[in-house]
């Protein structure tokens, strides 16, 4: 018996087994990422077991750069030969040979088709081996399967069979049985056509491929692009006039049937589904109405973020500065104000003082200039100050730069009540608001 | 004979009530007006320079209507923003009240305003007008969606010259000691009503003798 | 405006509030002295931790610093200084206590103990009702937010005596106070006083300020937000600036006034009342004094004591009687008393040990005959200062003494002192770091950077910081808050051994606090406070030596019935001063470390008082002072012995006119440079203080020079007498503390030379302690050809025990055999138990019977088995291992210590297992390598010794192609000053103290002795990650020998070429 073991190096699905169907019909795949082929009847197909085995690498290599496969007896020696001497071909029985000048470290990769129980109890009895001052897995066919057994119960006895390969692991044929469909997720929504194909054709081709290995034609493509501002979803079908699995056909009629399509709404999902079989159609129905204030809401809020007014509810913030203590938000929070912190331990405490947590209760006028406005020497004079002292002195991120005002009330010739603050930078007089 | 026919054609007397409208909470202002309050379904002017009051006029009916549960949006001006913090004070309940940053010309503003009608959602929509001048034919369009609509909307703007077109169901004009009703339906127009300033009550020295505050 | 308002600033707050103040206490005396106020009451939060430094700060009239606050301050002569505390209640609010009478300070004390007893460190719980019962003589001001339910109880407990604070931060929380203020004074007709409610000194330690509120919530700058303060007013304003902002309330400020002088109450009024210790009924203290002094002079001098001894016992017992100390004496004689019967060694040390009557009364034991004692250096009548005897106990026996006097004076007559653990260099970067949100990596780099330079080398490389991605503005911030975050307390930690007791209960003179060591009660105040407050307190200190002499003298009298003790001693003893001259002080108390070992052979101590110079003279001190060789050059007559000016002759006589010992340097400070008592005193402070401000040492400097100059000395001299002076400022070595040491070095060096055996033996029992590693210890013991016997299950017990052989028969010596505690992980419990159950049913007949009596878990058999301890069984280490895999250790299963699964006939052999002799043999060095992993030391062979034929075959390929060979550490004194040598060896020690400037010092070992390099910063720089990888190194370098001392100054250094070495020969390779 002649086993294939490829390595992708990758947590793949089981879908990816039918990729390597062409190489033999009994292949096998074991996560995290392995692969078994039984070629014993299938390597005259392919002349010589090297250039099936070139042939099985260039496939896996197509989507896994860095896949290692090798060739030997039975499925555990494989997979240890695929892990330390990448792509090599043990001649027929002389795998216990090869095996026997490895470091302890290879038991590790003895697994084939059944892994071990737990690794930490194959680390340990490597580990302890070390202790007893032995290097090489060779030297432990000294011992009996008896004193394994003692040691370290059924995987001492199963790590003594696979030294001695007399443990029996089948490959069985593999009935492809995953349907043919891809999901793509963008990170950010796309709004560019040839980026969005680019895209898809990476994925149809992985597709294509194991179509091929199922050897079964496209009879039709069904492509679902779900936009990101709304649930609206473009559902674009390729039929090719005879099913075929020709790549670029497909990429042709995708490129015309998006062409039509508006791209105002950015894509952020591709659903890709490939019916070998003509009959199951599905239909999603998109257009019914929603009538929860809910959905309302988020409607006028994207409508209006995509017109470029920032919409949403109030949401105060602990800010000093009185500009920068409220803010507009999309998801309504409930404002908390800053209490002190207290800590309780059993009956006694201790409290953590939060020194500003009063400007919650400070006054703020109901209307703030957006830039708060010079005010000249003459307005000045006309305005009657109500305190020479400030009434609040603010002072904010002195390790950015210190902005120092004083705030004062002051009633206008037109008896409004305004809101000046006193620049201490500048020692210029600003306004800031009016008292409605 | 002709009585039963024409009977179903004539309106009854019970229904010609006047339609409810929202309470400011100033109430002489609500006992003037026939809609005890800011008509509902109709638009409202305000004209006043801010720091007279207007804004809290609207914002005591905003807060009665946001503790009924009840929506409210306004729209911010150009040159000056909303504050939250006197309402958060006197505990608005926020959930209700949507705000929209200041679109930047007329034609954008026109067209928020219909949006917002469109949800038929809010009761009670503001909007400072800052020194745009709305013509005619945009506040019949107005009135014809508030009046679909069944919502309030309230305009203010600080230019006392605006253009009062003949479709503003209610115009206020606020001036430092009083509020002057230029135009309420049925009721004989202009009437001035005294005017308290409302920002008296949290600097308690303003209130008390001035010399109390000068520290 | 500026009318001269008199204001008491009554609600200061300084950095002991934890994290909550910006200024030091000192600080924030000094400024408002400087501004002009005639008064501060200093309140931190539920404690009184820093209201002895502000008094220190308020009362000082001598400085050296030369600041002009400082000279403004003094200008403000009626200052007064207050005392108070800020306490939290439960419901959350928080009230400030002003005691006016001194038994309203001690409700206050009262107050603060009970609401720190129940509550973990930080925290405090404190109900009204606490406060009703210790409500006399204190004034209340409670702070806002007030609601009037608590006022009402509050005036009820306190009537007249409770005032409201108000104050103006240009806050609006301050407005709306101040209003609610206005009216309860008209509806309750309470008072208000003007406070600042100051938590700095001044408004630029608002950032520093921010920085703590956020290391207290635990977040950084830019989420504090509403966190930190909105303004900097909360500091102290000067008074113009008052009167302006308070001009209608005027009477608001005079309150203030008029709450000061009800404050009566000022630390000095502490009288401290020392404990009577329990004397015999109708004795008075003096006599029994006198009486004790009188029985010890006959133990100390059975032939009469000389005429001096007699004249100096008189004037002190009067100094005595005169101060009222006796009582202190008789505690600390009550207490040796106690250590003595238990048979725990102890040893006064200290200024203590210039006083006969100490000697007399056996707590220290420095001969007066040979030291000449200066009494005034302990007790002085101008100075007034109390006594501090400080008494070294064995370290293992110290807990002891301790619970004997918690237990003889009850915990509320006796707490341990407090020591205040400040914020270090290095914690305040990484701290300030965080806050301002510089990232990880970052920060442990520059911490690694900075080494131990501190600061100074951050600020002088700036380009460091744009490096690891620091905005240039940012890292000066961050410099500038960590710099004057250094120094600030963080949390109070335990004195090593300090105690106060006292006659009425301590609660009354401090607060007392629980500490995280359970069973531990702790004072609020460290030990400056205590000695400013002239408290008397006792130092309860341990000592590792004292422990291992203390073993050794047992094994003595168990071994060779020897009876010895500290005492009696045989004084001059010839091998033992030609061993130290030898410098073969491996293990030895104080003199064992690499410089000491070099400066032995040049210093060849001959007397006790050489020995006394050879502990002091190897501190940091006189290496900075430059005083070591020039003591070097005139004890050998290199040097003429000089003194710079005619009046240090009686003072440098006897340390050959260099200063070595800090009581000479205050007497030179006092005759030649003239400084008053009260100056000398300030000067003794600041040299043992290690916190050092830049003008203060700047002010002590030109106070010197001038001194000295007026005196008639050259400048020259004067400047390095006061280098000599400055050195000493870090770690100078009074005489006495030097000649208590030596004494214990002696001891130390006779059992070495005489019994090295027991020596070695109790060093081994009581480590971990002293410079070597246990390596090293039983490497020096084989070369003085002490035997030792390997581990035995049968015979080991878990100390080192010693085992008479037929080899050591002949010269009395005895033969070390190991003990358990020498393999590494092991628990002592299980130990003691297999021990046990070997003693109660005789020794053990095989492994299996050892594991089912013994039950031990496997993984003390495992190392068990590993060192080698069932070589008895017949097991070499790797069968053991081999066979205890096989067995079922698992203690619940009914198979416990039988074979797993057994396929053959149950009575199994276990030794004849299959695959037993399969097991390949260990070679030496695989030996070598598993005893080094499981104990740290190989009995039988040195690393060294097994690759000397290697070495030799390298020696021989070096000699044709001449290069310089490999040399032993045996034959390395035959080698010439100066020529090339290369040496090979096990690196044992390394060393590189800051005071060497960069110089690092190895010490290699090889099979015959040991190889001191020298390394200049160049190459230590170069070759520091050669001396990380491998510990077998090579090192090529010159050879310098003066007076019999070797060093190799190292030119290049490489790991040895084992890979090769052991292949050649045969032994099995290195994994």
């Amino acid at each position: 018996m002649r086993t294939l073991c490829l390595n992708l190096h990758k947590t793949e699905k089981h879908s990816v087994a039918e990729n390597f169907l062409p190489f033999s019909p009994r292949v096998q795949f074991r996560d995290p990422g392995f692969i078994f082929a039984d070629i014993s009847g299938t390597t005259h197909l392919f002349g010589n077991e090297a250039t099936l085995l070139s042939e099985a690498l260039q496939v896996a290599r197509e989507f896994y750069p860095e896949a290692t496969a090798a060739i030997a007896d039975t499925p555990a020696p494989a997979q240890v030969f695929s892990a330390f001497h990448h792509t090599t071909i043990v001649p027929p029985t002389q795998e216990r040979d090869d095996l026997r000048n490895l470091p302890l470290e290879a038991l590790l990769h003895l697994e084939g088709l059944i892994t071990w129980h737990s690794s930490r109890e194959i680390e340990d009895i490597i580990s302890f081996f070390h202790v007893l001052g032995m290097k090489t897995v060779g030297e432990l066919d000294r011992f009996q399967m008896e004193s394994l057994r003692e040691r370290w119960g059924d995987t001492g006895a199963t790590l003594w069979k696979r030294l001695h390969g007399i443990e029996k692991q089948v490959i069985s044929p593999l009935l492809p049985s995953e349907s043919l469909t891809d999901y793509i997720y963008f990170d950010f929504p796309v709004m560019l056509l040839p980026f969005l194909l680019h895209c898809v054709e990476k994925s149809l081709r992985q597709l294509q491929r194991r179509l091929q290995g199922r050897a079964e034609f496209v009879r039709k493509v069904q492509i679902h692009l779900y936009c990101e501002y709304s649930s609206k979803c473009h559902v674009v079908e390729l039929m090719p006039a005879t099913p075929s699995r020709d790549l670029d056909l497909l990429m042709k009629l995708l490129e015309n049937k998006l062409t039509e399509v508006d791209f105002d709404n950015p894509i952020r999902e591709v659903e890709i589904e490939i019916l070998p079989c003509p009959e199951r159609v599905q239909q999603l129905d998109f257009w019914e109405t929603r009538n929860r204030d809910r959905d309302k809401l988020d409607q006028l809020v994207s409508l209006f973020n995509q017109a470029s007014l920032t919409t949403g509810f109030l949401r105060p913030r602990h800010d000093i500065l009185p500009e920068e203590s409220w803010e507009l938000t999309a998801e309504f929070e409930e404002f908390s104000p800053q209490e002190d912190a207290v800590e309780v331990d059993g009956q006694s405490f201790r409290v953590k003082p939060s020194y500003s947590q009063h400007l919650v209760h400070a006054p703020r006028p109901t209307r703030l200039l957006k830039k708060p406005r010079r005010v000249s020497a003459s307005e000045l004079r006309q305005m009657h100050f109500l305190s020479s002292h400030p009434i609040e002195r603010l002072e904010d991120s002195w390790w950015e730069d210190s902005r120092g005002r004083d705030y004062y009330f002051a009633l206008s010739p037109q008896g409004q009540c305004l809101w000046l603050f006193f620049d201490r930078l500048e020692n210029e007089y600003y306004l800031h608001g009016y008292f409605d | 004979m002709l009585k039963e026919p024409l009977q179903n054609f004539l309106v009854r007397p019970e229904e010609i009530k006047t339609r409810q409208g929202l309470p400011t909470g100033y109430s002489e202002l609500d006992q003037f007006l026939l809609w005890q309050g800011l008509p509902k379904g109709a638009v409202s002017l305000f004209v006043g320079q801010p720091g007279h009051g207007a804004t809290s006029l609207w914002g005591q009916t905003a807060l009665s209507l946001t503790q009924q549960e009840k929506w409210a949006a306004w729209v911010n001006g150009p040159a000056q923003t909303l504050c939250p913090w006197d309402w958060w004070q006197k505990k608005m309940n926020f959930a209700k009240l949507v705000v929209v940053s200041a679109p930047d010309n007329r034609r954008k503003l026109l067209w928020a305003l219909h949006e917002l009608l469109a949800l038929s959602l809010f009761d009670l929509i503001g909007c400072d007008l800052g020194d745009t001048q709305l013509s005619d034919v945009d506040v019949l369009k107005l009135t014809r969606h508030t009046r679909r609509m069944q919502s309030a909307l309230v305009l203010m703007s600080a230019n006392p010259f605006v253009r009062r077109s003949s479709f503003y169901s209610c115009i206020l004009n606020f001036s430092q000691r009083q509020l002057k009703i230029e135009r309420a339906q049925h009721r004989l127009t202009p009437h001035t009503l005294p005017r308290s300033n409302n920002y008296a009550d949290f600097v308690p020295q303003l209130t008390q003798n001035r010399k109390a505050l000068s520290c | 405006m500026a009318t001269s308002i008199e204001y008491v600033e009554l609600l200061g707050r300084s950095n002991f509030s934890f994290l909550q103040g910006a200024s030091h206490p000192e600080e924030m005396v000094l400024h408002a002295k400087a501004l002009g106020y005639r008064g501060l009451a200093l309140c931190d939060l539920n404690g009184l931790y820093g209201v002895v430094k502000g008094y220190e700060a308020a009362h000082k009239t001598v400085s050296f610093s030369k600041s002009e606050l400082f000279a403004r301050a003094a200008a403000n002569p009626e200052f007064s200084y207050h005392v108070g505390a800020e306490l939290s209640l439960v419901d959350k609010s928080s009230l400030i206590l002003l005691p006016t009478s001194k038994d309203g300070y001690a409700h206050l004390s009262q107050l603060i103990t009970l609401a720190k007893r129940k509550a973990p460190k930080g925290f405090s719980d404190l109900t009204l009702s606490e406060i009703l019962v210790h409500s006399d003589d204190l004034i209340a001001c409670p702070l806002p937010p007030w609601n009037s339910k608590t006022l009402k109880s509050l005036r009820e407990i306190f009537h007249r005596r409770l005032y409201l604070p108000v104050w103006k931060d240009f806050s609006w929380s301050s407005v709306q106070h101040f209003q609610q203020a206005l009216q309860l004074e008209q509806q309750l007709g309470l008072r208000l006083f003007v406070t600042q409610r100051p938590f700095m000194h001044h408004p630029d330690r608002k950032p520093l300020h921010d920085v703590l509120t956020c290391i207290f919530h635990k977040t950084h700058l830019s989420a504090a937000k509403s966190l930190l303060l909105s303004n900097r007013e909360r500091h102290l304003k000067p008074l113009h600036d008052l009167a302006y902002l308070w001009r209608e309330r005027p009477d608001l400020i005079e309150r203030t006034m008029e709450i000061s002088e009800q404050l009566q109450f000022s630390l000095s009024e502490l009288r401290y009342k020392y404990p009577s210790s329990h004397l015999p009924p109708g004795q008075l203290a003096c006599d029994y004094l006198r009486e004790r002094v009188e029985v010890g002079l006959r133990w100390r001098y059975p032939q009469g004591e000389p005429a001096p001894v007699r004249q100096l016992i008189e004037h002190e017992i009067e100094v005595i009687t005169d101060l009222q100390y006796e009582d202190y004496f008789l505690t600390i004689y009550d207490i040796c008393e106690f250590a003595r019967e238990r048979g725990i060694l102890f040893q006064g040390r200290g200024s203590a040990a210039n006083s006969v009557v100490c000697y007399a009364l056996g707590l220290t034991s420095v001969d007066p005959t040979q030291i000449q004692l200066l009494f005034e250096r302990f007790i002085s009548k101008e100075r007034g200062e109390p006594p501090d005897i400080d008494v070294d106990f064995e370290s293992g026996r110290r807990e002891e003494v301790i619970q004997y006097i918690y237990q003889k004076y009850g915990a509320d007559f006796a707490a341990m002192v407090s020591t205040v653990i400040c914020y270090r260099t290095r914690m305040a970067l990484r701290e300030t770091a965080k806050v301002l949100e510089v990232p990880q990596p970052a920060i442990n780099h520059l911490v690694k950077f900075m080494g131990r330079e501190g600061l100074v080398r951050l600020i002088e490389n700036p380009a460091k910081a744009s490096e690891l991605g620091i905005k240039p503005e940012r890292f000066r911030l961050l410099m500038e808050i960590s710099a004057s975050l250094q120094g600030f307390p963080r949390h109070l930690g335990i004195h090593t051994g300090g105690f106060l007791v006292s006659q009425r209960p301590i609660a009354e003179c401090v607060p007392i606090e629980k500490a995280s060591m359970e069973k531990r009660a702790v004072v609020q105040w460290n030990k400056d406070d205590i000695n400013t407050l002239k408290m008397m307190k006792i130092d309860v200190l341990g000592l590792g030596m004292l422990t291992a002499v203390q073993k050794s003298f047992a094994l003595l009298r168990q071994h060779k019935a020897l009876d010895l003790s500290l005492s009696t001693l045989p004084p001059h003893d010839a091998p033992t001063y030609e061993m130290i001259q030898k410098a073969d002080t491996v293990g030895v108390f104080q003199i064992e470390s690499r410089a000491q070992m070099s400066l032995l052979p040049r210093l060849r101590p001959q007397s006790f008082y050489d020995l006394v110079v050879s502990v002091a003279i190897i501190r940091p001190g006189p290496i900075q002072g430059g005083m070591v060789h020039p003591f070097l050059r005139r004890r050998n007559g290199v040097e003429a012995v000089s003194y710079p000016h005619p009046d240090l002759e009686p003072i440098l006589n006897k340390t050959l006119g260099v200063p070595i010992f800090q009581e000479q340097i205050m007497q030179i400070a006092s005759t030649v440079c003239g400084f008053t008592p009260g100056e000398s005193d300030e000067l003794r402070r600041v040299m043992s203080s290690s916190w050092k401000q830049a003008e203060v040492m700047q002010g002590l400097r030109e106070r010197l020079l001038n001194g000295m100059l007026s005196h008639g000395l050259n400048l020259k001299s004067a400047e390095q007498i006061y280098r000599t002076i400055e050195g000493f400022a870090a770690y100078g070595f009074p005489e006495s503390h030097a000649a208590s040491f030596a004494l214990i070095t002696y001891a130390s060096c006779f059992l070495k030379q005489h019994h090295p055996d027991v020596f070695v033996c109790s060093l081994l029992n009581s480590q971990p302690m002293g410079f070597y590693s246990p390596r090293t210890l039983i490497a020096d013991a084989q070369r003085h050809q002490v035997a030792f016997l390997p581990l035995d299950i049968q015979k080991s017990e878990f100390d080192y025990t010693l085992e008479p052989t037929d080899a050591s028969a002949g010269q009395s010596r005895l033969a070390v055999r190991l003990g358990f505690r020498s393999i590494f992980g092991v628990q002592e419990r299980h130990l003691q138990h297999l021990i046990a159950e070997r003693t109660q049913n005789g020794p053990y007949h095989d492994l299996e019977d050892l594991i089912r009596r013994t039950q031990l878990p496997r993984h003390l058999l495992v190392s068990l088995a590993a060192a080698g301890g069932f070589s008895s069984f017949g097991f070499t280490p790797r069968s053991a291992l081999w066979t205890l895999q096989s067995l079922q250790l698992d203690q619940r299963s009914l198979m416990f210590g039988r074979p797993r699964e057994t396929f053959q006939a149950a009575a199994q052999d276990l030794a004849a297992l299959p695959g037993i002799e399969l097991i390949p043999q260990e070679s030496d060095w695989e030996v070598l390598q598993r005893e080094y992993q499981t104990k740290g030391f190989a009995l039988d062979h040195h690393p060294l010794s097994l690759l000397r034929p290697s070495i030799e075959q390298t020696n021989q390929t070096l000699h044709q192609q001449n290069y310089v060979p490999y040399v032993q550490a045996k034959d390395l004194p035959q080698q010439r000053h100066g020529n090339k040598v290369r040496v090979a060896g096990l690196l044992s020690i390394q060393q590189r103290p800051p005071t060497a400037k960069g110089f690092a010092f190895l010490t290699l070992e090889d099979e015959t002795g040991f190889f001191n390099i020298v390394m200049t910063p160049a190459i230590y720089q170069a070759y520091r990650l050669v001396l990380l990888q491998s510990p077998l190194l090579e090192v090529q370098g010159a050879l310098e020998k003066h007076e019999g001392v070797l060093n190799i100054k190292a030119l290049k250094l490489c790991p040895l070429p084992l890979k090769r070495w052991l292949e050649a020969d045969s032994l099995r390779s290195l994994p």
